[in-house]
């Protein structure tokens, strides 16, 4: 086990040197991984490339881990973007031993969704295969298979909208081996933000809700012959002009959504930064 | 050791889809939303397979002769292929547990 950057200060140097670099010309984007042959997203421009495992084999990182770069820098406040790039290499030691993190910020998902409490049992049992991974002798596809097909079976007999079902999707979510998993880790935040608007939004009611997607949905029935001749139609604008109280009712309970949804998800570097930083912690 | 999907595009649709034992073929397109969704799955899905699911992609953007041999109305097209035959396809992002199953079930 050589560890972080293959235990070579070199190798972190170079890497930080690059990222920096492409930082300073502007040709450090963030979003879907990418890499045009000039410039790209923070493991697209690591790899001059963009493949996940590669950039766990060079940089020492766990494949978990190097499937989340992408997204983490993603998620972060657009000013903060490349600081969070640049601390990803910057806060973890020459040499350092990833293997936990990623199971560290599964429980921490986890446990915000309560799954350690409201879904106990399924919880011990994949800390359980998580702890066999870990200590070199991983179970079979059938065992993660089983406990997925059980946790999955009872999130299916929950109401949709309960904390139990949240708790349970959490671990259904996380049911993969970690060593050879890169979607986990983003498919398991993914789940988190989105139970960030679980609970109905106190301003605006069911029936709103009802008679907004109503106005929406005969909005698009009636204008779908301008569409059939290749007319633009700008549905938001008729909705406004139609029922302005709703419309603008409507829109405020989004505007709210999409607020709550990017605030979790801008905590995501700082949770991640503080495993890296200490990862035997 | 991480095993990784095999990039097929440009290659002979012969000789790809004639192999011995399964093997799956992504048929993507770098401006579709869901293939680039799709990606990581894939190649989490070649080290839960790996020894038994050969898995391949396409960019049939670049490769739009391998898009026609494959019989592409819809994108992402996944294709799988036992002994040189296909047996079945899917079209349109799914899970990994969905393909997981679907896989395990053509095993």
């Amino acid at each position: 086990m050589t560890g972080a950057f293959t235990g070579d200060p070199a190798v972190k140097a170079e890497l930080l040197d690059r990222l920096t670099t492409h930082a300073a010309n502007g040709t450090l984007r963030f979003g879907v991984t990418a890499w045009d042959g000039q410039g790209g997203t923070p493991l697209g421009v690591s790899t001059q490339g963009g493949d996940v495992a590669d950039y766990a084999a060079r940089f020492g990182y766990p494949l978990a881990l190097a499937g989340l770069l992408d997204p983490m820098t993603a998620y972060a406040a657009p000013d903060r973007a490349v600081d969070t790039a640049l601390a990803w290499v910057t806060a973890v030691d020459v040499g350092a031993d990833l293997s936990a993190v990623p199971e560290r910020i599964v429980h921490d998902l986890l446990e915000a969704m309560e799954a350690d409490r409201l879904a106990a049992a399924y919880h011990a049992e994949l800390r359980q295969l998580y702890r066999a991974e870990m200590s070199g002798t991983p179970p079979t596809r059938r065992d993660w298979a089983d406990l997925r097909n059980r946790i999955a079976q009872a999130t299916e007999e929950e109401p949709p909208t309960s904390d139990v079902r949240t708790a349970l999707t959490a671990c259904v979510t996380a049911c993969w081996p970690l060593a050879t998993s890169s979607s986990v880790l983003p498919t398991l935040f993914s789940v988190w933000f989105r139970d960030v608007n679980r609970r109905p939004d106190p301003e605006f009611c069911d029936a709103s809700r009802e008679l907004a997607y109503a106005k929406l949905d005969e909005i698009y029935q009636e204008t779908q012959p301008l569409r059939d001749t290749g007319q633009s139609v700008d549905i938001p604008a008729l909705f406004r002009t139609r029922d302005p109280t709703l419309a603008a009712a409507f829109e405020g309970q989004l505007a709210r959504s999409n607020a709550r949804y990017r605030a979790r998800a801008q905590t995501v570097p700082d949770l991640v930064l503080a495993h890296l930083a200490s990862p035997g912690a | 050791m991480a095993y990784k999907v095999t990039d097929v595009t440009g290659m002979d649709f012969a000789d790809m889809t004639a192999q011995q034992g399964m093997t799956l073929f992504d048929l993507w397109s770098p401006d579709c939303a869901p293939c680039r969704a799709l990606a990581p799955i894939l190649d989490d899905l070649a080290n839960d397979f790996a020894g038994e699911v050969r898995i391949c992609k396409a960019d049939i953007a670049a490769d739009t002769g391998l898009g026609e041999r494959f019989a592409v109305r819809a994108l992402p097209t996944l294709a799988l292929y036992r002994d040189g035959a296909e047996v079945d396809r899917i079209i349109g992002f799914r899970s990994r547990a969905d393909l997981t199953s679907w896989l395990e079930r053509h095993l």
